[in-house]
């Protein structure tokens, strides 16, 4: 080991400059420095059509820092009677316009950075996202991470609704989008704007967006509703970058089958023997297969889904532990899958948009086929054969057995 | 008149010399009275100079004019054996056992008359009592320097007509503190001893732990007025000469009126003076100690104080903590990545919560944000001026809490929490988020197990609160970098600070951010037991008896 | 005088983490903007011909262990000669150092702090690399050591949070443009070697200098591996498209990036990670330029060169490119290939060809 007295302190020698530096920038630093209370959090943005003027218009949903939090607890004590959200519109040739313009109305600079939702409303996504899109992704404060929708009826009623249990709309939308995915799969799975920008990216690939249903307004004044004022379901359905139709739940289910994201799907089946009573089996597990085959301009799909289920209600009046029964069920199943798979691919080629990314399929393996399909792939997409085979298993029953029995 | 006269002139002529001693002779001719006006520096030349005279009163009459027949001094005139030498003893009260001066008066009263000792004359009889009677005689002094040295330190001086030199006694006995567990270093487990303020108890609380001969300790003194002991201990063959040589130098270059504790030393002693982190470690427990004259350390002790310097001191050592070592390890690594990473919190929190609010909003997640940004609403002050505030004030109060006598800490305490912390709050002064900060930061910094880490850390976090103010978390990660740069170009006698981080000694990482077992650490730190880096037998995990193991033979025979 | 010497292991952090950084500022939009998908083959064929310009440029180093290419040079080709092939390289560290402090400046302007003028992030940037290097060799090398795992970490930390987004179908179809789009976009991560030229001046102060090439295709092994991890990461997180249409792909990855409700937002880690690797880049440079610069004026120190030097490798890294498009456009295959090959293979060749004639005269008068 060496002994080295002291080194050549850099900081005795440095230090002045650091100082001097830091006493020059104190001043006139801080470019980038704002307080939190002239801020204004946007949690929920809206892009929409300005009906009278056909100007774009943006409408964002800002957290009211008055209404909500601890200090107003502790300082009221009570319920705070500011609402806890906060409404700016604005209208503009481009989105940046209609976002600068927003600046006008609002007391506070709007912060973007924490936008959990994205609305687009029906009129602007039948006339094409593209404008928006590029401002979303080329803007510093916007993150990929907000959750797209497609709206469905009055955008500013949904801008403007309060939720009975939550405090923003933006994450109540994502906390019922969320819930209905566990629950239902009855949405696309596109569940970020990274997602989306993907999608239309992708060759051989549709975009798809969940839909969410604004309900009617009721005559009550929104202060006092207990009605939730949104309803999640189905999915819109693009093609490039323009709005061409909508999948109900059925169908939406039948496209999550195809792609595999199906999670926990209820199946309403009819009894075996006695056709007027039902029961429903909720699907737990599911695995889907898909290959294409190509003769020259002919290409056909070969869709293999597995599901496994149990059965959650059970009216029949009685069930027999036998493999005849139970065969009967799965088969039963499995024709109502594949009802579902049929609606879907037929509401597609009738929109004529390949959302299940069957192109992207072959881009991905076949990438030569690809090349010489591309072009008319608009042409072949509704012409495409799938052969769809579904092999459907209950797997239990639950806690009880034999149905319940009443004398 | 006169009196100002000469503080004038002791004004005007800092340093003794020539002129001022001339100065001195016409004072005494004028007034006619011997007034002694020599300054310090000249008194303690002329004590040094002054050699014993073979007249016991002269010596004596010596004695009290230098020491001024100060209230302490006791001189016991006596007449030894048959021909009634005239003798004295001369102590200081309080330093010394009252039962051993009685035991000395009695040989020089009584035993020098016993039948069958011969050499009691006036010749003789210093050289009699010296080799035969006194049984606790350690050296004799031929001047007063000697013998003033040795009384100050508790001896005893016999002093006899017709011999220049003295007899110094061994007779020390003074009250100390007895051996508690230190206040400022507590652990869960471990000995329950620390360091008290006499030096030579705290070498024996060494001495008894580490028992092998090849334990060196040298002294010197040290301060020219309060010649304060300092001692020096380490393991002879294992710590690096060189280290010694550089310890021994700049030790000897000390030049200082008095130490009254270890600090002075430090000061005098460490590498990179300017820098606010501690190069040299300050223990108050002889485990510790132990520990590091173990590794190739040395340490030094100083009277007058229970704190131990050891030395060289490197960051990984400042956020050790002994219970570490005698906990089982996964707990000892655990706490000391938690004092690590509290460390580093202590740091930068407030300084990166700053930046973070001020700058990048973005990072926070969304309810954290809108929870802050709404607690903060109504407060007058920019979140630095408010992080600043709530500092600042934390800081006094922390000293309040030192300073004050114990009874009233409580006081302090409720004053703090409950009315700067709560009414504060309520009023609307400081949002809540700030006090967590606050809160949360000065407990990480006393997680610290060096209280002299610690104070760097409280100085540096107020640099990371304004560079986070300025730049962001640029500001903040210049902050880190410069700290890192100024951490990794120091060294402690030549032991890099910040090893075994930088350097990287994978070696050593087994007793660095966490703790490994006992008989994993086969290894002396690499640079400092270089000399011998091995330091046990590997292998030595325990395991169950194997077949044909001789222990686990026996052991089902016992069965 | 008391000579600083630093570990073969440290020579190593350093090169590595200076790839690694600009590999995740900039590099998987250069490679996927040719190659899309298949950037991670041209970062896996770049690894070839990197190491055979280390090993072009790092052998010559070698062979003269405890001189720098300044004070070789001169030996080789005459003091005049030597002195202006050592400007190549003095030029190439200045212009390493000043790019890649723009990049890091410009993605910080870009985003996170828009409105803070660029000098002022290249200043604070270029002034902790002044005290470093103030410091000397020896503290810069612990402070790597330290660096290099949290880099690491922080590295590790934002790829594993990436790879929850991971679609790994999009390097799917694997090279179906054929080659040559790949082989276009493994040109640039090939070029970026050439800041392994650093050796010709760290090599010197290295403990076992013969082992220094070994320590050096190492570290292109493993940042080469980085490159590939991010190029499949990158792709895959954000398909081929976004990844070549962002500016700053890892950047834009990790910014999208949602783990669950709460753990999002962590952006940080890599930009941190891109300061710290920034902070070891300018400081070996500017250590390498201010150590040429001595060496070749005949100064006993580098210090008193370190202050005037970074005042103006800033100004050189503001002036030198006007917008951010002009960075883009350097780094495009025919734009820094000739430069760089120009810069930093013309002396070593010339160099080199003295060597061999020269050798047995130098074997004897070493004996």
């Amino acid at each position: 080991m060496r002994i080295v007295r002291t080194e050549n302190s850099p900081f005795a020698a440095v230090l002045s400059l650091i100082l001097i530096f830091m006493i020059l920038s104190l001043p006139t630093g801080c470019w980038d420095r704002h307080e939190p209370d002239v801020l204004g959090i946007i949690t929920m943005a809206a892009f929409d059509i300005d009906r009278d003027s056909g100007l774009l218009r943006v409408g964002v949903q800002l957290a009211n820092p008055l209404a909500g939090g601890t200090a107003q607890k502790q300082q009221g004590g009570g319920v705070s009677d500011r609402s806890p959200i906060w409404v700016v519109e604005a209208t503009g040739h481009t989105v940046f316009e209609a976002v600068k313009n927003l600046e006008l109305l609002s007391t506070r600079k709007l912060l973007w950075t924490h936008i959990e939702t994205m609305l687009f409303s029906e009129e602007l996504a039948k006339r094409g996202i593209r404008p928006v899109l590029d401002f979303v992704d080329r803007e510093r404060q916007v993150r990929l991470i907000a959750r797209p929708f497609v709206v469905q009826g009055d955008i500013n009623r949904l801008l403007e609704a309060e939720f009975p249990l939550e405090q923003f709309g933006g994450s109540a939308l994502i906390k019922q989008f969320l819930s209905i995915q566990l629950e239902l799969s009855v949405v696309p799975e596109v569940d970020s704007m990274r997602v989306l920008f993907h999608h239309l990216a992708m060759p051989g690939l549709e975009l798809i967006l969940p839909r969410a249903v604004v309900l009617e307004k009721e005559n009550n004044p929104p202060k006092s509703s207990k009605i939730n004022p949104v309803l999640i379901s189905g999915a819109a359905v693009f093609r490039g970058e323009r709005l061409v139709g909508f999948l109900d739940n059925k169908e939406t289910t039948g496209y999550l089958w195809v792609t595999g994201n199906a999670r926990r799907a209820p199946l309403v089946l009819k009894c075996p023997g006695s056709e007027d009573e039902l029961l429903t089996v909720e699907v737990f597990e599911s695995k889907t297969e898909l290959r294409p085959e190509i003769k020259g301009d002919k290409v056909r799909f070969k869709l293999f889904v597995r599901a496994e289920g149990r059965i959650q209600d059970f009216a029949c009046p009685e069930l027999p532990v036998e493999e005849a029964f139970i065969n009967s069920l799965n088969r039963r199943m499995a024709a109502v899958i594949r009802n579902e798979i049929e609606m879907s691919l037929e509401k597609a080629r009738e929109l004529g948009a390949d959302v299940f990314g069957l192109g992207n399929i072959i881009y991905r393996m076949k990438p030569q086929e690809w090349e010489r399909l591309e072009g008319k792939w608009k042409e072949i997409f509704p012409e495409v054969m799938v052969d769809i085979e579904v092999e459907a298993i209950i797997r239990r029953p639950g806690l009880i057995v034999e149905p319940v029995k009443i004398r | 008149m006169s009196s100002v006269f000469t503080l004038l002139k002791k004004l005007s002529f800092p340093f003794p010399g020539k002129k001022k001693k001339n100065g001195n002779k016409n004072k005494k001719e004028k007034t006619g009275q011997p007034v002694d006006s020599r300054d310090i520096s000249q008194r303690e030349a002329d004590f040094k100079k002054t050699a014993l005279v073979a007249d016991v009163e002269q010596n004596l009459h010596r004695i009290i004019e230098i020491s001024g027949n100060s209230y302490d001094l006791c001189i016991r005139r006596c007449l030894a054996g048959p021909e009634e030498v005239p003798c004295a003893i001369v102590f200081i009260d309080g330093l010394v056992k009252k039962d051993v001066i009685d035991d000395l008066l009695r040989v020089v009263k009584i035993d020098t008359f016993k039948t069958g000792i011969k050499g009691v004359h006036k010749q003789e009889i210093y050289k009699t009592l010296k080799r035969r009677l006194i049984p606790n005689a350690l050296e004799e002094a031929r001047d007063m320097e000697t013998l003033y040295n040795g009384i100050s330190l508790g001896e005893t001086a016999l002093l006899f007509d017709g011999t220049a030199k003295a007899i110094l006694c061994e007779t020390r006995g003074w009250i100390t503190r007895s051996i508690t567990e230190p206040d400022a270093e507590t652990t869960i487990r471990g000995p329950r001893e620390g360091f008290v303020e006499n030096i030579r108890t705290n070498t024996s609380l060494i001495r008894r732990r580490i028992r092998s001969p090849n334990l060196w300790m040298e002294n010197l003194h040290v301060g020219s007025l309060t010649r304060t002991e300092v001692a020096y201990a380490y393991i002879k063959g294992l710590v690096g000469e060189e280290i010694l040589e550089e310890l021994r130098s700049r030790l000897e270059r000390i030049d200082i009126d008095g130490v009254l504790e270890s600090g002075y030393i430090e000061e005098y002693i460490r590498d990179t003076p300017f820098s606010l982190f501690p190069t040299v470690f300050r223990t108050e427990r002889p485990d510790r100690v132990a520990a590091a004259i173990l590794e190739g350390r040395v340490a030094i002790f100083t009277n007058g104080t229970p704190f131990v310097l050891i030395l060289p001191g490197d960051f990984s050592m400042f956020v050790q903590a002994p219970d570490d070592y005698y906990e089982v390890w996964p707990i000892g690594s655990f706490i000391r990545f938690l004092r690590t990473l509290a460390f580093l919190v202590s740091l930068f929190l407030p300084g990166i919560y700053v930046a973070v609010l001020n700058f990048h909003p973005e990072l926070l997640p969304t309810t954290l944000l809108l929870t802050i940004q709404s607690a903060r609403e109504g407060v007058p002050f920019p979140v630095v001026a408010e992080i600043l505030l709530m500092e600042i004030t934390f800081e006094v109060l922390r000293e309040a809490g030192v300073r004050m006598p114990r009874a009233i800490g409580s006081a302090i305490s409720i004053v703090g929490a409950l009315i700067l912390g709560e009414a504060a709050f309520r009023a609307g002064i400081v949002s809540p988020g700030v006090v967590i900060i606050v809160a949360f930061t000065a407990i990480a910094s006393f997680s610290s197990p060096s209280f002299s880490l610690a104070i760097a850390g409280r100085l540096i976090r107020f640099l990371i609160i304004f560079l986070g103010a300025a730049f962001g978390l640029l500001g903040v990660q210049f902050g880190f970098l410069v700290l890192l740069v100024h951490l990794a170009s120091m060294r402690s006698f030549g032991y890099p600070y910040l090893a075994p981080y930088g350097p990287f000694i994978w070696q050593d990482m087994k007793d660095a951010l966490v703790r490994g077992f006992w008989w994993q650490m086969t290894r002396r730190p690499k640079l400092l037991g270089f000399r011998e880096p091995l330091r046990q037998r590997s292998g030595q995990m325990p395991r169950p008896p194997r077949k044909g193991d001789q222990r686990g033979k026996n052991d089902r025979k016992g069965k | 005088m008391y000579t600083e010497k630093i570990v073969n292991r440290q020579l190593f952090f350093f090169l590595f983490i200076q790839r690694t950084t600009i590999v995740i500022s900039f590099l998987p939009a250069l490679t996927s903007a040719e190659a899309l998908q298949d950037a991670w083959i041209a970062g896996v064929l770049a690894l070839l011909p990197s190491a055979a310009m280390i090993l072009f440029i790092g052998k010559l180093a070698i062979i003269f262990p405890d001189k720098s290419i300044v004070q070789y040079s001169q030996e080789l080709v005459g003091p005049l000669l030597g002195k202006f092939l050592s400007l190549f390289y003095l030029f190439m560290f200045l212009l390493m150092a000043a790019t890649d402090l723009r990049i890091y400046a410009e993605v910080i302007k870009t985003g996170f702090m828009p409105e803070t003028p660029i000098v002022v992030v290249m200043g604070i940037m270029m002034l902790a690399a002044v005290i470093v290097v103030y410091a000397g060799l020896e503290p810069l090398g612990r402070c790597v050591d330290v660096i290099f795992s949290l880099f690491v970490i922080m590295l590790l930390g934002s790829l594993f949070f990436s790879l929850m987004h991971a679609d790994f179908r999009n390097l799917q179809p694997v090279l179906s443009k054929g080659w040559s789009p790949v082989i276009m976009g493994a040109i640039t991560p090939t070029i970026i070697s050439a800041q392994y030229t650093n050796m010709v001046m760290i090599v010197p102060s290295v403990d076992e200098p013969q082992k220094s090439l070994r320590a050096a295709l190492w570290s292109i092994l493993f940042s080469s591996l980085a490159l590939v991890l991010f190029c499949v990461v990158v792709v895959s997180v954000l398909g081929a498209d976004e990844g070549a249409r962002a500016a700053f792909p890892v950047f834009k990855m990790i910014r999208s990036t949602r783990i669950s409700e709460f753990l999002e937002r962590v952006e940080a880690l890599t930009i941190l990670a891109w300061g710290l690797g920034l902070f070891i880049t300018a400081s070996v440079n500017l250590y390498s330029g201010s150590k040429g610069l001595s060496q070749l004026l005949g100064l006993k120190d580098n210090r008193p060169l370190i202050l005037p030097m970074s005042v103006i490798w800033v100004a050189f890294g503001i002036q030198i490119y006007k917008d951010y498009f002009e960075v883009k456009q350097f780094f495009r295959p025919e734009m820094v290939a000739p430069v760089v090959f120009f810069i930093v293979l013309f002396p070593v060749t010339v160099l080199w060809v003295a060597y061999l004639l020269k050798r047995p005269g130098i074997k004897q008068s070493r004996r």
